[in-house]
């Protein structure tokens, strides 16, 4: 089984999109899917605004909490329950005996997923997918491939965003080797990184080092620290969303920017895939079935 | 257990100090973080404290969504997700955001201190139904009706003895049609009599089926769609007047299509309003009968027909209390009738202020009034008595003596009345200067007088504030307020307030400017509590003039030894002060 998670640097960036993209990219494969938070809500909890729905379809696996599989229209069939309980009851998984929409209240950590995971591999799963929340990362270290959502709900300034982008690719592209190193295990802060500046140490996972706001600072540190890593997952690609959350004189409306200028440097200077979901499906798809074919 | 309180917010920690306290009475371990603690810095702190619960505090907006999952990530990347639980608070924080956020628990707003702890400790929470269970009240509980002073008293009964006597021989249409109502309520056939008595436009809706201008059937698709919005709307209540035990609020309705009744008076239950008043068309005021069936009306006023009313009795939540108008026109008897029988607690005659400002002749709203009181008393509903010609110009001390012969009448009959003088900034008051300090003395000094007068539930309408309005809604909504406040202040029975556009609306009144007014009371009885408002001594003057004044016109009203005459002669009101004796219904009160 391989194991899939879309990624995002804030909320609303794209991250159920990006999802929902997926599901019909890799429909000819058995999936399971989850989410690290809430997914298929019909309004967003702060804004106000409509959310994408989560549309599965029959035959898949679905890992969320009772009460969100209450308010799924698809038919869902009880399989297991974990001992996992969130704010939303208990977590359980179940298989799609009628498509529809679901609501996805899934794992919070990294050590839930891991749990899920173990389990789902039984269970003949090809593909699993996970949805991030907000802008959470951490519990994506167990993950085999990543996509990550960035977008103007983050930041309206191309700049900032780029940069950001940047600092995260650097991240994940950290090596996995373990010779010869210092190990440092846990959350490591920029404090705690300066401490160890210029030393080869070895991080748990991309993720534990990227906790921070001040992420030039942190480029900094990586290019004066000899940093790996033990586990991380393959970054696909980049997806961006112009769309977001304006702040107005009573609640939120949506707006937009051009985010194409910032696709084209993501792609040049990064050398990664980056795309535009709601237009760039197929390009989307054929980068993720070449690299779970050539996984499997 | 142990607890690590976190203000993830650079200033607010009120709502962890208040939990701190909580936690710390329960024999709990906290370790209180002061806000903008860095969150490197509380992820060390749990990691050496090793706390049972995270508990973290921040009142959420866009951008705080990102902050609150970014602590979850660093303590799941510290290895410390799981070994405690993290919760969040917070106002605008539910379960599902706390679900999408990460965390284990959310609590937000109107959270109990039971349901938090109910979580810690592992027990069950029941959420408590809507804590507030309203109970209907009685205005006039308590009253004797004792007219204090023997001088007062031997005027009001020579007054109320010559209206009896006058009124015993004498009937009218409108009784005639309220006895046959009667008759027809109780299953008789009695459909062309009642139409005998009726004008052209009641008789032509019965028998050629033709509706009155602006007027039409409500459908049955659109009466089933009434009962399931009203079952389904659901809240939870919230408190008006704090702990105060009066005055009851009481709004308006009238907008002339009962499902916008019903909506306003469901908006206003859910704000607390402890009853509604029944507002109809004014021409149904000058029309002999009245209508049947379920009627809406494109203009102000909701018609008064039986099942109109059964059907807004229907959305009435069982404290609300009722009053239905009966007090101006050519009706008054079968509105009566029709209020009891829908099930109303209340009505409102008046035949002083009914035939000098409300259009209706003195003679023949004298005869109808006496039956409207003795119906009144038959099927127990109390009576308000209205002096709005103080708003038409009549001086107070006047509309007073006139509300008191009816009081005093009413109770003779076995009727329980409600004195209902205004609060307002009236024509006489304007032209006197009563009210050039300040608006408290004088409306005090109605209240003193009026005690001084007769043992009485005081209810001041109708509207109060009645001409200090204005268009501007904080404005109409403050001085609603205020005026409620110096209600309370004088321990008065009731009030009835306006919406902040009822005096500018151009069209019908909106939902939103009803509840500015009740939040404004709201928060002006929370403001005042038991504290009073001090009048100056004019106050103490105003109602010694007053009682004076009220007792001058009643003498001359009990030497002119003829009540009616009294109406028409303007002994209650003159012509130049704006009582102007009514024409409908003239000539048609007969002996027998």
């Amino acid at each position: 089984m391989l194991s899939l998670g879309v990624l995002g640097t804030a909320k609303n960036t794209g991250k159920t999109t990006t999802l929902n993209a997926l599901l019909k990219c890799l429909s000819e494969k058995l999936l399971a899917l989850t989410s690290i938070g809430f997914d298929g809500e019909d309004l967003d909890h702060i804004t106000g605004l409509p959310k994408p729905k989560v549309f599965v379809e029959e035959g898949s696996f679905v890992v969320t909490s009772e009460e969100a599989a209450n308010h799924s229209t698809a038919r869902l069939h009880l399989l297991r329950r974990f001992d996992i309980r969130t704010a939303l009851g208990s977590i359980c998984l179940y298989r799609v005996r009628g498509s529809g929409t679901v609501v996805l209240v899934g794992p919070y950590s990294s050590e839930d997923l891991l749990t899920i995971k173990e389990v789902l591999e039984k269970d003949m799963v090809e593909v699993f997918l996970i949805d991030g929340a907000i802008n959470r990362i951490v519990p994506f270290q167990h993950s085999d491939f990543v996509i990550l959502a960035v977008g103007a709900s983050r930041s309206t300034n191309l700049d900032f965003l780029l940069s950001e982008t940047r600092v995260i690719v650097k991240a994940l592209r950290l090596p996995i080797d373990g010779r010869d190193r210092r190990i440092v295990e846990g959350l490591v802060s920029l404090e705690k990184l300066s401490s160890l500046r210029g030393e080869h140490i070895l991080v748990e996972s991309p993720m534990h080092i990227l906790l921070t706001d001040e992420l030039t600072k942190l480029e900094q540190l990586l290019n004066e620290t000899d940093v790996a890593v033990m586990r991380k997952p393959e970054l696909l690609c980049v997806t961006v969303n112009p769309c977001y959350p304006e702040r107005r004189m009573e609640g939120y409306a949506l707006a937009r920017i051009d985010l194409s200028e910032l696709s084209k440097a993501i792609e040049r200077e990064l050398e990664v895939p980056c795309l535009n979901v709601t237009q760039e499906e197929e390009r989307l798809c054929k980068i993720v079935e070449e690299k779970i074919d050539r996984a499997s | 257990m142990k607890f690590v309180l976190f203000p993830l917010d650079p200033v607010h920690d009120v709502a962890l100090k208040m939990l701190n306290r909580e936690l710390l009475k329960r024999g709990h371990q906290t370790v209180l973080l002061p806000p903008d603690t860095k969150m490197e810095e509380v992820v060390e702190i749990c990691q050496r404290e090793m706390p049972d619960f995270i508990m973290v505090s921040r009142t959420v907006g866009y951008g705080a969504a990102e902050l609150l999952a970014r602590f979850i990530d660093m303590l799941d990347a510290a290895g410390l997700r799981k070994k405690c639980k993290v919760v969040v608070g917070g106002k605008a924080i539910t379960k599902e955001l706390a679900a999408e956020l990460g965390y284990d628990a959310g609590f937000g707003e109107r959270t109990s201190w039971e349901e938090v702890f109910a979580y810690i400790e592992g027990g069950k929470f029941e959420r408590k139904k809507v804590a507030v269970t309203k109970v209907k009240r009685d205005i006039t509980h308590g009253y004797t009706y004792e007219v204090r002073d023997g001088t007062f008293k031997d005027l009001l009964d020579k007054i109320a003895d010559q209206i009896l006597t006058w009124a015993k021989d004498r009937t009218s249409p409108g009784i005639e049609r309220a006895k046959i109502k009667e008759k027809i309520l109780e299953g008789e056939e009695l459909l062309d009599d009642y139409l005998k008595l009726c004008d052209e436009l009641v008789v032509s809706y019965f028998r050629k089926n033709v509706l009155p201008k602006k007027v039409r059937f409500i459908t049955e698709e659109e009466k089933k769609k009434f009962e399931r919005l009203v079952r389904e709307i659901n809240f939870d209540g919230k408190i008006l007047r704090h702990g105060l035990d009066k005055p009851l609020v009481f709004v308006q309705y009238g907008t002339g299509c009962p499902f916008m009744d019903a909506m306003h008076i469901k908006v206003s239950e859910a704000w607390d309003a402890d009853g509604v008043l029944h507002f109809d068309p004014s021409w149904g005021a000058r029309c002999e009968g009245l209508l049947e069936g379920l009627l809406a009306h494109e203009e102000d006023g909701s018609i008064i027909t039986l099942e109109n009313l059964k059907l807004i009795k229907s959305a009435l939540s069982g404290s609300t209390l009722w009053c239905v108008r009966a007090h101006r026109g050519l009706n008054t008897p079968e509105t009566v009738l029709l209020a009891a029988h829908a099930g109303a607690d209340l009505t409102k005659i008046n035949m002083v202020y009914g035939s000098l400002n409300g259009g209706t002749d003195p003679e023949r709203l004298t005869v109808d009034g006496v039956y409207a009181l003795q119906l009144s008393a038959k099927y127990k509903l109390a009576f308000d008595i209205p002096t709005n010609e103080e708003l038409g110009g009549v001086p107070a001390p006047k509309a007073f003596a006139g509300m008191l012969v009816v009081a005093h009448l009413g109770v003779k009959l076995g009727a329980r009345p409600i004195l209902k003088p205004l609060f307002c900034y009236s024509p006489d008051v304007m032209i006197n200067d009563y009210m050039k300090d300040n608006y408290v003395d004088y409306n005090a000094g109605k209240i003193l007088a009026l005690r001084r007068i007769m043992d009485a539930p005081i209810w001041p309408g109708e509207p109060i504030g009645f001409m200090t309005h204005t268009e501007d809604r904080v404005q109409s909504a403050m001085t609603t307020a205020l005026h409620a406040a110096l209600a309370s202040s004088l321990e008065l029975d009731a009030i009835t307030i306006a919406s902040t556009d009822e005096a500018y609306a151009r069209g019908a009144i909106t939902v939103s400017a009803r509840i500015d007014t009740l939040r404004a009371i709201a928060e002006a009885f929370r403001f005042f509590g038991h504290a009073k408002i001090e009048p100056t001594k004019k106050a103490e003057e105003y109602a010694e003039k007053m009682v004076n004044d009220i007792y001058e016109t009643l003498k001359k009203v009990a030497e002119r030894q003829d009540f009616v005459a009294a109406l028409y002669e303007g002994l209650f009101g003159t012509r130049e002060e704006g009582a102007n004796p009514g024409r409908a219904g003239r000539g048609t009160v007969r002996k027998c």
